[in-house]
């Protein structure tokens, strides 16, 4: 605690980051639309990223931006394909309850 | 307390609140919006750190693109905002923000625990510091060339999937419009 | 006097070797022909490669001795074998022998399996055959012959049952195979003793041990190594107890008989034998063991195949007696005496079958000689060529047998005055059964429409069978007594092959007159029982030969009931036992795994309980995982 002066601002960053993660983390488990889970995941991600900048700030090393960048890039496709197959389950169950991907218990 | 100081922190409170309203909401269309703003605040706060690059990334690919599609398909779909009070849904709720508490509470006592030494300057927030576009794209084209490569091509994959996927999988969702010829 | 080795990188010997085993896959893999006349010439070709190998072998290498290292094999703690090839006194002459009567009965089954359906099987694993005897033969460690001595094992079960669709023929096979493994354990015991106590496998180096350490090791151990190995031959060799399977492997096709069953497989154990000979000097008991067993393995089977009316079973028990011979001979301490019989009986053996075999071809596949008779006429060069080895087998004066057999006698009468009149008797019961094979066939009346109508064989039969007679008759000369020009090339190469070593065993010489005396007095009773036996069995009558009442007559044609006694003894309790040892693994081990089946299906429960199926509750699972990950690295676990 006697560092926390001095890294004051690498504390709140990492708080925020944490914050935005367990926000995300309880909407995912809580919603049932799937495209609001959808976001969430988004959230999580924005949480990561926000840890890796502060880190890569820290220790003045690219590296960490370099992934924070791979993280977006990968997050746009998989949101793209998530939203995709949203599509698909709404075309087909005509609404998009996540009670839909239930499997069938014998 | 400087201004660039302030500045994050009212950033930061503001990441974490439009958050907050993301998963409060139950129309999806306010729950996209409100994304659009955490992302949007949250490439502001790129800004405040001094990573410029990484934040116009953000503002432009994550706020400006995938929140945007998002948008776009809670239009496309026509939902209907309802609200299901099944029994035991406040337990699933109250369930959620324990877990949700109970991690946060977990993590921060590890991040406490961390020595943290050895950094390079003094101040997290000197502007002057800051990680331009040419140390990051030196960084990713050369040490991380390999992942470079697979992340485009991961791209492409990704392209072919979602229109693979979009397309009608059957002619019953094709709507009589949509046959017309030319 | 002994050269040191020279070793040297593959060369004729390797090329030797390999080229039946090349053969046998271009048989049996890639060719794979139906026509026997393709498949014999391909393995007849590489029975020539390999014998002008050996030809170039003896012509490169002289008096040298070489080993080819192929590669380092083995290289573990104590033990270092390579895989090598050498080529020594007593290689140069099997190798030959080998070689040439393989090449011989390889050109006589091309005409013999021309109706064979799938010819290329036979010719494939009778080059793989010849492939693991030369294995056998020329390498230079106990372990590859071990290889070798396994492959020949493995190759007679194979051509035994060729014709496995008949079940009898198949159990032959199996007969084989399982009497040459109870024999294996004692070469794996003398093999395990060796390392042991030894570190060394290969001849040279256990001889060289042997030498320095003789002193020093307990006084059961060099006994026991040489009885592991004398257990061994008693399978591979055919002498009692483990004889049984020589007479069964009749089933098998004549030149499988002619070759692995008279000329190389079953001279094995002698060759082995020699070749450790040092050691088997050092224990006396076994050497009077190895004695007393040939002694008894001839006398038995020679009574066995006086009464036997199968012609190939005749020859089967004579090989098993002549066998007994080359123990006898070893016993007495004469091992070059034995080497020389195994060359000689190489030959006229190899010839008496191929003729045999060329007799059953003519009566239409008839072995029974009561139904054969008169065949002199038809069949004249087969008989011309039976006659050579018969009377080469009886020992018909300076014919090959005559030089070995009295050699063997000799040496005999030396040892043990009593066991060499026995072997004497054994010799005259030799002369009397040959004979009678000989008249039953080719003298007297035809005795059924077979042999009236027989024919004689293709001359792809028959000219092996005239270049084995000519040898038959003129190789005993390698090896003449003092009176008849004291030729000793034989002795001289056995004596220049201890490794080094100057003066082995002590082989015994007697006074002239004596030998002398003896040689006539033998020779002569032999051929005036051989005289009777013609006159007398030329005029049976069918009948008469399937006659087998009288008490004696009975028990020499069931073979002294030795096949029932083990089946009774050894068969029946095994059975019994494994009846036991499968009542306690159904009921008592297959319980115990019944009773663990409830604790299992309670984990199949619980783990259908955590499928919910509903997506979201996986979720949970995830964040529970990651929490008590936390929770476990924070306090410590």
């Amino acid at each position: 605690m006697e560092l926390f002066n001095q890294f004051q601002g690498l504390y709140f960053q990492l708080f925020i980051a944490l914050t935005v993660f367990s926000i995300g983390v309880i909407g995912f488990l809580i919603r049932r639309n799937l495209l609001i889970m959808l976001m969430c995941l988004e959230l999580m991600l924005n949480g990561v990223n926000i840890t890796l900048v502060s880190f890569s700030k820290l220790h003045q090393d690219p590296g960490g931006s370099v992934l924070v960048l791979f993280i977006i890039l990968v997050a746009a496709a998989e949101a793209a394909v998530g939203l995709a197959l949203i599509v698909s389950l709404f075309r087909r169950f005509k609404n998009i309850q996540v009670d839909n991907l239930r499997e069938q218990k014998n | 307390m400087e201004l660039l100081e302030i500045i994050q922190f009212i950033l930061g409170i503001s990441i974490v609140a439009s958050s907050i309203l993301v998963i409060l909401n139950h129309n999806p269309v306010v729950s996209a919006l409100f994304l659009l703003l955490s992302l949007f605040f949250t490439g502001a706060f790129y800004f405040s750190l001094g990573s410029f690059f990484i934040g116009v990334v953000q503002i432009l690919i994550y706020a400006g693109a995938i929140a945007v599609l998002f948008v776009f398909i809670v239009m496309l779909l026509d939902l209907n905002s309802f609200k299901i009070s099944l029994p035991g849904r406040l337990l699933t709720h109250f369930m959620g923000v324990f877990v949700g508490v109970l991690f946060f509470v977990l993590v921060t006592y590890c991040v406490l625990e961390i020595p943290f030494s050895g950094f390079k300057e003094s101040s997290q927030n000197a502007l002057e510091l800051s990680l331009t576009a040419k140390e990051i794209s030196a960084h990713m084209l050369s040490k991380y060339m390999l992942a470079f490569q697979v992340a485009s091509l991961l791209l492409l994959a990704a392209m072919v999937g979602v229109v693979l996927l979009g397309k009608p999988s059957n002619f019953a969702d094709l709507q009589e419009k949509d046959l017309e010829h030319h | 006097m002994m050269t040191s080795a020279e070793f040297i990188s593959p060369s004729w010997l390797t090329i030797c070797v390999l080229a039946p085993l090349v053969g046998a896959i271009i048989n049996g893999l890639i060719l794979r022909s139906r026509s026997a006349m393709l498949s014999g010439s391909i393995a007849t070709i590489a029975m020539l490669v390999s014998f002008v190998c050996a030809v170039m072998a003896y012509l490169n290498y002289g008096d040298r001795f070489i080993v080819e290292t192929l590669f380092p094999w083995i290289q573990l703690g104590k033990i270092k074998v390579d895989f090598a090839f050498e080529y020594h006194a007593i290689s140069k002459i099997m190798l030959w022998v080998i070689t040439g009567i393989g090449t011989m009965i390889h050109v006589y089954a091309t005409s013999y399996m021309s109706h064979d359906k799938t010819p290329f099987r036979f010719f494939s694993y009778l080059n793989l055959f010849v492939f693991a005897m030369l294995v056998l033969l020329l390498s230079n460690n106990l372990l590859g012959v071990f290889m070798g001595w396994e492959g020949v094992g493995l190759c007679s079960y194979l051509l035994i049952g060729y014709w496995y669709q008949d079940k009898k023929n198949a159990a032959a096979g199996m007969k084989a195979f399982i009497t040459n493994r109870i024999g294996d354990l004692g070469f794996v015991l003398a093999l395990l003793l060796l390392v042991t106590y030894f570190g060394e496998l290969s001849f040279s180096g256990i001889i060289a041990k042997h030498e320095q350490i003789a002193t020093s090791l307990p006084v059961w151990l060099i006994p026991l190594i040489c009885f592991g190995l004398f257990w061994a031959s008693t399978g591979k060799s055919a002498q009692m107890p483990l004889y049984v399977w020589l007479p069964d492997a009749m089933a098998g096709p004549t030149p499988v008989s002619a070759l692995i069953h008279a000329a190389t497989m079953v001279t094995s154990g002698v060759i082995v034998t020699v070749k450790l000979w040092p050691l088997f000097v050092a224990s006396p008991l076994i050497l009077s063991i190895i004695f007393w067993t040939g002694l008894a393995t001839a006398l038995l089977a020679a009574f066995i195949a006086i009464r036997q009316n199968d012609l190939k079973k005749v020859l089967a028990y004579s090989t098993v007696s002549q066998l007994g011979f080359m123990f006898v001979a070893l016993g007495a301490g004469a091992p070059d005496a034995a080497l020389f019989h195994v060359v000689t009986h190489a030959c006229f053996k190899a010839l008496l079958f191929l003729a045999a075999g060329s007799v059953i071809h003519g009566v239409h596949d008839e072995k029974n000689m009561a139904f054969m008779g008169g065949l002199r006429v038809p069949m004249k060069v087969t008989h011309v060529c039976f006659l050579m080895g018969t009377l080469a087998i009886i020992g018909f004066p300076f014919f090959s047998g005559f030089f070995s057999k009295d050699m063997i006698i000799a040496k005999a009468l030396d040892f043990n005055f009593y066991g060499g009149i026995l072997l004497v008797l054994a010799a005259f019961l030799t002369a009397y059964y040959m004979l009678r094979a000989y008249s039953l066939t080719f003298w007297g009346k035809a005795r059924s429409d077979d042999s009236k109508s027989a024919h004689e064989s293709s001359w792809g039969m028959l000219l092996p069978l005239c270049v084995l007679a000519v040898l038959s008759v003129f190789i005993g000369w390698l090896e003449t007594p003092h009176i008849l020009g004291s030729i000793h090339i034989f002795s001289d190469l056995v004596k220049s092959s201890w490794y080094g070593l100057d003066s082995y065993g002590e082989m015994k010489t007697h006074t002239i007159s004596y030998e002398l005396i003896l040689v006539a007095l033998v020779t002569g009773l032999s051929l005036v029982v051989a005289f009777i036996s013609w006159k007398k069995n030329q005029h049976l009558s069918s009948d008469e030969i399937n006659d087998q009442r009288g008490i004696l007559k009975n028990i020499c044609f069931n073979k002294f009931y030795v096949d029932e006694i083990y089946s009774v003894s050894f068969i029946k309790s095994l059975k019994a036992l494994s009846f036991l040892y499968d009542l306690f693994d159904r009921f008592i081990i297959d319980g115990l795994l019944k009773l663990f089946r409830p604790i299992l299906s309670l984990f199949g429960i619980v783990g259908n309980l955590l499928h919910t199926g509903n997506v979201q509750s996986y979720s949970w699972y995830i964040v529970f995982a990651v929490i008590l990950y936390f929770a476990l690295g924070i306090f410590g676990l």
